[in-house]
């Protein structure tokens, strides 16, 4: 059997799990941390940085690291949530040729899904160091309220990335999987999970046979802890600029310290009542002399400036609980997940909405990854103890537009999926070959409001009077929550074909280009890990005889023997230095020997005169 | 609610194979596949539980059947086999739920009753889950099993949906419940005036005293035939010369002559008597009916000789008092069939009728709404469509199956001519003209349409629909 792992892709962080030997386990990072930045760097060389180590450097390079890319996956250009980004974006965002997004790093263009497959990759080989072999089939989380366009070009990224996709599935559900797991508990839940980027809250059944049921769902993709920051960034911000007259968001370095001061502020804000945002030489004035920010931000402030964030989480639970039909009461545990949960206003709206204490002992930062383990692993697995089955809900209603640019409703949302609708279209020319359908996700009354998903165009139809051919046009809602549309003719059954015109994703050609790129990249990166072995190796070896030079030379001038050997050292180091500094590291390694012997031979004088 | 259970001749079946009683061959002999029960004691003047009984014994002999309310689902047509990775135990199970799913609502497709809590609904849901969700087999081969099964699935969830919500399964319980009251209803009256029919000819076959109100022709055959055996003084509950003793008279008279060896049914006109082997008919016809003759007696005694029309009228006063009334609309008419020279009978009977057809009509109007706030757009616009052909002075009814059939995709000539006759009855209606101008534009005529819509601009110029209808088909 093949393992799966899951992959929570995080608009700040991804986390990786596996399921070993029945129980799931969340995976470190080779830093140790079971949590991953979902951030991406190039560096000024062109060497492509993922992790951790992009967040270290977002300072000094903060045009060419991107973050929190996953607030404009399956977005289209023209969105006001795009334009809001970009203001506060120290990276560039353009549009790209479907009217989708790209991202600008040292003049090459990358498509989101690009992004993403680095994030995943990274993760894939986290995952892979743990295990010793590789990894094809994953889970890949994504935010329950996210809509079709935007869990297609989740479902690239994971092919640009190499990887086998078999199941996309939302967080909270993912979250109440791992909080199930083993419980043996008849359950009626809530997950409340507020993240870096999105808000989501599902209501779900869970059965002590292993059936996990969403009952309702909704949430608010654009709202997370970078909105959040955001507030406090405005606040410094404007605080500034009252003092000095100085917009800081002009300035892409400041923008992005002021990003990592409001973050750590807020964080901080969750243990302790007050903090000082401290940001020494932030700017220049005009006169030249060095501005620094210093500035008192208090609890109770920071959740003035949040306060209607944190009312519009608690708005969209009361929405939900109403579309589940079900009261307060009736919901008998709550399920904390996301970073944003950690601030305490947060919790104590949440309780106080509920009537009920959030649930302890679930780990709000790893629980949406164990569920995306469990899921594979329950998928592919046939044992008694991952015999169970997730039964999930579309989050947005499925239509079509109708004349008048009105929206007709086929899937209505919270339906369980998979599901699927037919419905009948006839032609209403004389010899029509073709009908076009304009197929939408959302919940407006009119057309334009939703998010169109594509133009679907029925081609090849037969020629007959107006009204006499009939066509069943099947859309289908699959476990991924990713639509389909199928056609056939009615009197003939014969399955009719389906252009799609006009979304926002990928070509599959395009894909494929960036799957080479992609994993270009993946073997370059562990040629790297290799040749940085290397070249550490190489350094260390030089540092040491470097060290011990003097000593020895003392030691041994007075032979010509000696200065023999020491030439002979001179030698070495110099010719490893040159391949070190020209990168020739497969010479390296060849010199790796003679450095050695060179390092063994100067500590054993050293030794033998002491 | 007892169902109606009417018998039928097995057509194969050989008579001539068993032992009946004459009572047994009396109620064969009447049995016709139309006549329900009760419409048989009406015919033989035996006591319905006598005749139920008849019916009964000779369906345990193989000679009789009950008709089937529903046609019942014919035996699973041979699989083609596929190859998949399930085992036949399951393939057979999805295919005959997926066969049945159609037919059966929520509670039967759950496998659950209409008393099942919650919790028994929602373990039973859960349990089918799991053998009906693809995942349960991922990663398997299942062939053309996986598009049942998710049908399947989707409408088992569909069915929770619904009656694991108490508010949904309260409105979805009054639903069924007049669907059956409705559909019940409706199924008597379709069969009222063919078993009227069938009593009517069964009766001229025997004509008896009292029917003169009914035209009889002079050539029947029941006319020519002459009592062959003087009947002897019989029922001492009934009086000689009463109509029911008359009618009892010919009847037996009737069954001698069947008896005598002309079966009614073509294949074994030739067998002779001995066809009829009950264990008295092998002795003779004179014993059977010798047999008969007390059998009728003792029915004459146990019925007092009451006249099987004022049954019916008591019968219907009896469900009009319980509220159904199609049960008493059923039984008047029944009863004039029997009794046709009764006005008051005819009066009573177009009184109960019309509170049905308004009782009805309202059901079919609650019916529509439950089937519109549902999105059951197919159903909801049969049941607009029966209350427009009830009320034909009502505007909304039509105006409402137009949308339903736009809405279900539906027929759209029907669809129009809904709404005009809506349009008709409430010119001034913007939501007719509206609806009609949809229904033009959905069926390509963009012409009709734009007439429509610019006699509804001028009801209303500033109405948003309209004006981006107009647009559109401007544009
Ligand atoms: N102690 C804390 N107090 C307040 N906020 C916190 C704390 N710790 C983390 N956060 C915030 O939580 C967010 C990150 O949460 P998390 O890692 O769950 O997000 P994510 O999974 O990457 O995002 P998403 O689920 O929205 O895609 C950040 O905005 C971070 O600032
Ligand atoms: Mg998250």
């Amino acid at each position: 059997m093949e393992r799966v792992i899951g992959i929570d892709l995080g608009t700040f962080n991804s986390c990786v799990a596996v399921v070993e030997s029945g129980t799931p386990v969340v995976i470190a990072n080779r830093g140790g941390y079971k949590v991953t930045p979902s951030m991406v760097a190039v560096t000024e060389g062109g060497k492509r940085l993922v992790g951790h180590i992009a967040k270290r450097q977002a300072v000094t390079n903060a045009e060419n690291t991107v973050f929190a890319c996953k607030r404009l996956i399956g977005r289209k250009w023209d969105t006001p949530q795009v334009k809001n980004t970009i203001q506060t974006t120290p990276f560039h965002i353009v549009e790209g040729p479907h009217g989708d997004c790209r991202i600008k790093m040292r003049d090459k263009v990358y498509s989101i899904p690009e992004i993403s497959a680095m994030v995943l990759q990274e993760m894939k080989m986290v995952a892979e160091d743990y295990l010793g072999e590789e990894v094809q089939k994953v889970v890949v989380t994504v935010p329950a309220y996210f809509n079709d366009n935007q869990r297609q070009a989740t479902k690239d990224a994971g092919a640009i990335a190499g990887l086998d996709v078999i199941r996309i599935i939302n967080e909270p559900t993912s979250a109440a999987l791992a909080y199930g797991f083993g419980k043996n508990i008849d359950r009626t839940v809530a997950v409340f999970d507020l993240g870096g980027g999105t808000f989501d809250i599902s209501i779900l059944e869970i059965a002590s046979t292993g059936v996990f049921k969403v009952i309702s769902t909704a949430g608010d993709t654009f709202l997370g802890g970078e909105d959040f920051d955001q507030r406090v960034i405005d606040w410094l911000v404007e605080g500034f600029q009252h003092e000095h007259s100085i917009d800081l968001r002009q300035d892409r370095m400041a923008l992005q310290r002021l990003k990592d001061a409001a973050e750590k502020a807020k964080c901080e804000l969750s243990a302790v009542t007050e903090t000082e945002v401290n940001l020494p030489f932030i700017i220049s004035s005009a006169r030249n002399e060095a501005l620094h920010l210093q500035r008192l931000l208090t609890r109770a402030t920071l959740e003035e400036l949040t306060a209607d964030l944190v009312d519009r989480t608690v708005q969209i639970c009361e929405l939900t609980l109403g579309e589940a039909g079900l009261n307060k009461d009736e919901i008998e545990d709550i399920i904390l997940v996301g970073g944003m949960t950690r601030m305490p206003k947060v919790q104590e709206r949440v309780s106080k909405f509920f009537q009920r204490d959030p649930c302890k002992g679930v780990h709000p930062d790893e629980v949406v990854g164990l569920g995306a383990s469990i899921q594979g692993a329950a998928l592919v697995d046939d044992s008694p103890e991952l015999d169970m089955v997730l039964l999930d809900v579309t989050p947005h209603t499925l239509g079509i537009m109708v004349v008048g640019g009105y929206f007709e409703e086929l899937i209505p949302q919270n339906t369980t999926v998979p599901t699927s609708r037919s419905k009948p279209f006839t032609t209403v020319r004389d010899n029509q070959t073709a009908v076009k359908i304009l197929v939408l996700q959302g919940e407006s009354r009119r057309a334009e409001e939703n998010e169109l998903l594509g133009e679907f165009i029925l081609t090849g139809l037969r020629r007959a009077a107006a009204g006499q051919v009939e066509v069943e046009v099947t859309f289908e809602i699959n476990a991924d929550g990713i639509v389909s549309v199928h056609a056939k003719d009615v009197e003939t059954g014969k399955e009719q074909s389906i252009t799609v015109t006009a979304t926002s994703g990928l070509t599959e050609d395009e894909i494929n280009e960036m799957m080479v790129d992609a994993s270009d990249f993946a073997v370059s990166r562990r040629e790297d890990e290799a040749s940085e072995k290397v070249r550490q190796e190489a350094e260390t070896l030089i540092a040491e005889i470097e060290r011990l030079f003097p000593e020895v030379e003392s030691i041994v001038a007075g032979s010509d023997f000696g200065r023999d050997a020491i030439d002979k050292a001179k030698g070495v180091v110099d010719n490893a230095r040159t391949l070190l500094e020209h990168g020739d590291i497969a010479a390296l390694q060849d010199e790796l020997e003679s450095l050695g012997r060179t390092q063994r031979m100067f500590k054993g004088v050293v030794g033998k005169s002491a | 609610m007892s169902e109606e259970r009417i018998p039928r001749q097995v057509e194969e079946a050989d008579l001539g194979a068993h032992s009946m009683s004459p009572q047994e061959a009396f109620v064969h002999s009447c049995i016709d596949g139309v006549l329900n029960v009760e419409d048989i004691a009406d015919l033989t003047v035996l006591e319905p539980a006598l005749v139920a009984e008849s019916v009964e014994r000779m369906i345990s002999l193989g000679l009789v059947e009950w008709v089937e309310a529903k046609v019942s689902s014919a035996p699973p047509a041979a699989q083609l086999v596929e190859d998949v990775e399930i085992d036949e135990a399951l393939q057979d199970k999805i295919l005959q739920t997926f066969k049945r799913a159609d037919r059966l609502n929520h509670y039967e497709l759950l496998g659950v009753t209409t008393n099942s809590d919650r919790a028994e609904i929602r373990k039973a849901y859960f349990a089918l889950s799991k053998t009906f969700h693809p995942d349960s087999y991922y990663g398997k081969r299942l062939g053309s099993f996986k598009a049942q099964m998710e049908v399947v699935f989707r409408k088992m969830t569909d069915a929770y949906e619904v009656i694991g919500r108490q508010q949904k399964r309260d409105a979805y319980d009054r639903y069924l419940k007049r669907s059956i009251v409705v559909s019940a209803a409706e199924e008597k009256i379709s069969r009222v005036e063919e078993r009227a029919q069938a009593m009517s000819k069964a009766l001229t076959r025997a004509p008896v005293a009292e029917r003169q109100a009914e035209p009889v022709d002079p050539e029947a055959p029941s006319r020519d035939w002459q009592p062959s055996q003087a009947p002897s003084k019989q029922s001492r509950s009934v009086v000689s010369g009463s109509p029911d003793h008359e009618r009892m008279q010919r009847k037996r008279e009737l069954l001698e002559k069947r008896l005598r060896g002309r079966s009614r049914r073509p294949p074994r006109k030739s067998e002779p008597v001995r066809s009829m082997p009950a264990p008295t008919a092998k002795v003779g016809a004179k014993t059977a009916l010798r047999d008969l003759t007390r059998s009728l007696k003792r029915t004459a005694g146990v019925t007092g000789g009451v006249d099987r029309a004022e049954h019916h009228i008591e019968t219907a006063r009896l469900a009009e008092a319980s509220g159904d009334l199609a049960a008493a609309a059923t039984a008047l008419r029944m009863a004039i069939t029997l009794d046709s020279s009764r006005s008051d009978i005819q009066e009573q009977y177009r009184r109960v009728n019309s509170h049905l057809r308004v009782q009805l009509l309202d059901i079919h109007r609650e019916q529509a709404k439950y089937e519109e706030d549902n999105n059951l757009w197919a159903a909801a616009s049969i049941s607009w469509a029966k209350v427009a052909d009830a009320d034909p002075k009502d505007a909304i009814a039509p105006r409402r199956a137009a949308r339903a059939l736009l809405s279900a995709g539906g027929d759209l000539r029907k669809a129009r001519d809904f709404a005009q006759r809506s349009l008709d009855l409430a010119p001034d209606s913007l939501e007719a003209r509206l609806l009609l101008a949809r229904i033009y534009i959905q069926a390509g005529m963009d012409n009709s349409a734009a007439k429509e819509l610019d006699e509804a601009a001028k009801l209303d110029p500033g109405h948003e629909m309209v004006k981006n209808l107009r647009e559109q088909l401007a544009g």
